[in-house]
C-alpha cells in the first residue's frame, strides 16, 4: 500500500475507532513510517539498525543473497509488509525447501495477524501504528511472499485488468515495461514491473515486483497467474480488499483501546484469564483457531478475532470509502485527507519524515526510548522478534531466529 | 472479493493453461535445439579434429570446385534445418498463444521426432572414433531431450484441443 492508505486512511480509521485527532496522527505517522524506516535513515540519526522496517532500493541492490542475507531480508519484509498467513500450510508433493517459502505467502486473517495485534495491546501508539501497517498490507500484498523467491513470487506475463465500463466488466490486457522512473499510464494500461530474473533468490523476486504496483492501487481489479498457483488464475479485487482492510483496522484499534466486549470460549462462557494465556478454539467451528487470549490475570479474557470487521463504520461511511477506493488515480491521498478532515474537523498535516528526527537525535541516551522514534523502534523490534520467532517455531529457517524478549518486558 | 475459482471448469482451465505452457516451452526448446545443431556442426568443422572433407568422406583427389559445391549444399541444408526447427517452434508458440489455429506444424514435428529417434542408434556405430565418446554421450542426451520436447509438444497440443472441446 501507499501513503494514501497507510497515512491518511489509517488516520481516518484511528479517529473512527475513537482515538483523538493527535493520537490518530501519531498512529498514522507510525503506520506510514514503517515504509521509510530504513537502515540508512536509522544510521543517520544514530538509532539501532536492527529496528529497520524496510529496505531502500539501494540497500537491496547491495544486499547479500546468501543464507544470512536472505534471512535478513525475510525478517524485515515478512514481519512488516508480507505477514505470512499460514506458517503450517500443506501442499502435496512438494519438497521441504519449496514449502518453507510457500508458507511465507502473505494473506489476511492469519494467526500471525492476531499475534501482531495482540502484541500491540497495552503498548504505545507507535506500536499500534506498526500493527495497522502490517494489517493493511496483509490485504494488499496477499498472494506474495516477503522473501526473494522466483517459484513463489513470479507471475505469468499475461496480466488482465478488469475495468468497469458503463456498468459492465471489460477485460484489458496489461502492458508491462521495465522503467522504474516512468509513472504508470492508467489510461493506456501501461505499467512498470520488475524484470524477470531466473535466479531463484534474486532480490528482484522479492514481494510483488512482478505485478508492479497493482497490489498498491486501491482501484485496481486484475487477473493473473502466480507461480505458486499450479496454473490457477487469481482475480484480485483491491477495492473490496481495501474496504475490508479499513474496517478491520477500525475493529483492531477498538480492540486495542479496550472497547470491545470480552471474548467467549467455545462453550459460550466468558473465561477468567489464568495469566498464562491460551489459544481459543471452536466457536466458529471445531478446532478452528479464532483468537488468542490477552493476558490480564484475573480479568475477563479479551482476544482479537480475525475475520471481524467494523460493520458500523461500513454502514455509515461505506459509500464514501468505496468512492475513494474505486477512483482511478495513482494516489488517493487528497481524497483520504479530505475525508479525515471532515471526520475530525482538524487539519491533517502532511507526512514529514523529519518531524521527529531532532527530538530523537537531541535526546539523552536514557531519554531516547521516550521519544516518538524511540517508541517506534521498540515496537518495530518487538514486532520483528515476534514474527521471526513464530517463523522459526514453525520449523522454517528462512527468517533465522531471534532472541525473543518477553513482550511484557518491552511494554 | 478476490476469487480463486474452484470446481470442474476451473480445473479444466488449469489443465488447459498447463498444456498451453508446455506447447509454448516446447516450441522455444525446438528453436534452441535448431540453433544448437547449427553451432555444433560449425564448431565440429572449425574446431574439430576432422575437416569437412573427412566428415563427408570425400576422396582427397576430387577437385576443389567439387568441394565448393558441397559446401554450398551443406550451407543450404543447414539453413533448411534451421528453417524446419524455426517453423515448428514459432508455430507452436503461436498456437499456444492463440495466434494460430492450424496444427499442421505437428506433422513436421512428428517427422522430426521420427528422424531424431532413428538417428540415435547411429551414435553407437562401432566404427566411430572411441576417443569421441564424450561427444557421443552429450549428443545422445541432447537428441533424447529434443525427442522428449517434441513428444511433449505433440501430446500437449492434442490435450489442448481435447480440453477445449470439453470446456465447450
Amino acid at each position: 500500500m501507499q501513503e494514501d492508505f497507510h497515512y491518511y486512511a489509517t488516520y481516518c480509521a484511528a479517529y473512527l475507532a475513537g482515538y483523538s485527532h493527535e493520537e490518530s496522527l501519531e498512529i498514522a505517522y507510525s503506520a506510514q513510517f514503517v515504509d521509510l524506516c530504513s537502515r540508512t535513515f536509522l544510521s543517520k540519526i544514530g538509532a539501532p539498525l536492527n529496528a529497520a522496517t524496510t529496505q531502500l532500493q539501494l540497500e537491496m541492490m547491495d544486499a547479500r543473497t546468501d543464507i544470512i542475507g536472505l534471512q535478513d531480508i525475510t525478517r524485515i519484509w515478512a514481519a512488516f509488509h508480507f505477514l505470512p498467513q499460514d506458517l503450517y500450510a500443506q501442499k502435496p508433493r512438494r519438497s521441504k525447501r519449496y514449502m518453507q517459502k510457500y508458507r511465507l505467502i502473505c494473506g489476511p486473517n492469519g494467526d500471525l495477524l492476531a499475534k501482531t495485534v495482540e502484541n500491540a495491546r497495552g503498548k504505545s501508539l507507535q506500536h499500534v501504528g506498526i500493527a495497522m501497517h502490517v494489517l493493511a498490507d496483509t490485504w494488499a500484498h496477499r498472494y506474495f511472499a516477503g522473501t526473494p523467491s522466483l517459484v513463489i513470487n513470479n507471475t505469468e506475463h499475461d496480466f488482465v485488468e478488469l475495468l468497469d465500463v458503463d456498468g459492465e466488466q471489460v477485460e484489458r490486457p496489461v502492458k508491462f515495461r521495465h522503467s522504474p522512473t516512468a509513472a504508470d499510464d492508467l489510461e493506456n494500461g501501461i505499467y512498470t514491473n520488475s524484470l524477470f530474473q531466473g535466479n531463484e533468490n534474486s532480490i528482484m523476486n522479492l514481494g510483488h515486483g512482478r505485478a508492479g504496483h497493482f497490489p498498491d492501487y486501491s482501484f485496481a481489479k486484475y487477473r493473473y497467474m502466480p507461480a505458486w498457483g499450479d496454473y490457477q488464475e487469481i482475480e484480485k479485487d483491491n477495492p473490496a480488499d481495501y474496504e475490508k482492510a479499513f474496517a478491520q483496522m477500525v475493529y483492531a484499534m477498538k480492540f486495542l483501546r479496550g472497547e470491545l466486549e470480552p471474548g467467549a470460549s467455545s462453550a459460550g462462557v466468558e473465561n477468567i484469564c489464568s495469566g498464562r494465556g491460551a489459544e481459543v478454539r471452536g466457536a466458529a467451528g471445531e478446532g478452528e483457531r479464532i483468537g488468542s487470549y490477552s493476558c490480564i490475570q484475573g480479568a475477563r479474557c479479551v482476544f482479537f478475532r480475525t475475520g471481524k470487521y467494523d460493520e458500523e463504520v461500513l454502514d455509515k461511511y461505506g459509500a464514501r470509502i468505496r468512492e475513494i477506493l474505486t477512483k482511478r488515480q495513482l494516489i488517493a491521498s487528497d481524497d483520504w485527507k479530505r475525508f479525515g478532515e471532515e471526520l475530525s474537523g482538524h487539519t491533517v498535516e502532511d507526512f514529514d519524515i523529519e518531524k521527529y528526527q531532532e527530538q530523537y537525535v537531541n535526546a539523552t541516551k536514557d531519554g531516547k526510548d521516550k521519544t516518538f522514534i524511540g517508541k517506534f523502534i521498540r515496537g518495530a523490534i518487538s514486532q520483528k522478534g515476534m514474527v521471526t520467532e513464530e517463523i522459526h517455531k514453525s520449523g522454517n529457517m528462512h527468517a533465522g531466529f531471534s532472541k525473543l524478549k518477553r513482550v511484557r518486558a518491552l511494554g | 472479493m478476490d476469487t480463486i475459482s474452484k470446481g470442474n471448469v476451473e480445473d479444466l482451465g488449469c489443465r488447459y493453461r498447463k498444456y498451453q505452457k508446455n506447447v509454448e516451452i516446447g516450441g522455444k526448446a525446438i528453436i534452441i535445439f535448431g540453433v544448437w545443431s547449427i553451432i555444433k556442426f560449425i564448431a565440429s568443422v572449425l574446431l574439430g579434429q576432422q575437416s569437412l572433407r573427412d566428415l563427408l568422406g570425400i576422396d582427397p583427389n576430387y577437385p576443389e570446385q567439387f568441394m565448393f559445391v558441397l559446401v554450398v549444399i551443406m550451407i543450404v541444408l543447414l539453413a533448411l534445418t534451421m528453417v524446419w526447427h524455426a517453423y515448428i517452434g514459432v508455430s507452436a508458440i503461436k498456437y499456444a498463444q492463440g495466434l494460430k489455429k492450424s496444427r499442421f506444424f505437428l506433422v513436421w514435428a512428428a517427422l522430426m521426432l521420427v528422424v531424431t529417434v532413428c538417428s540415435i542408434p547411429g551414435y553407437f556405430d562401432p566404427s566411430n572414433n572411441p576417443e569421441s565418446l564424450d561427444t557421443v554421450i552429450v549428443s545422445v542426451l541432447v537428441d533424447l531431450s529434443m525427442s522428449f520436447s517434441l513428444l511433449d509438444m505433440i501430446y500437449s497440443s492434442f490435450m489442448m484441443t481435447r480440453i477445449k472441446r470439453q470446456m465447450g
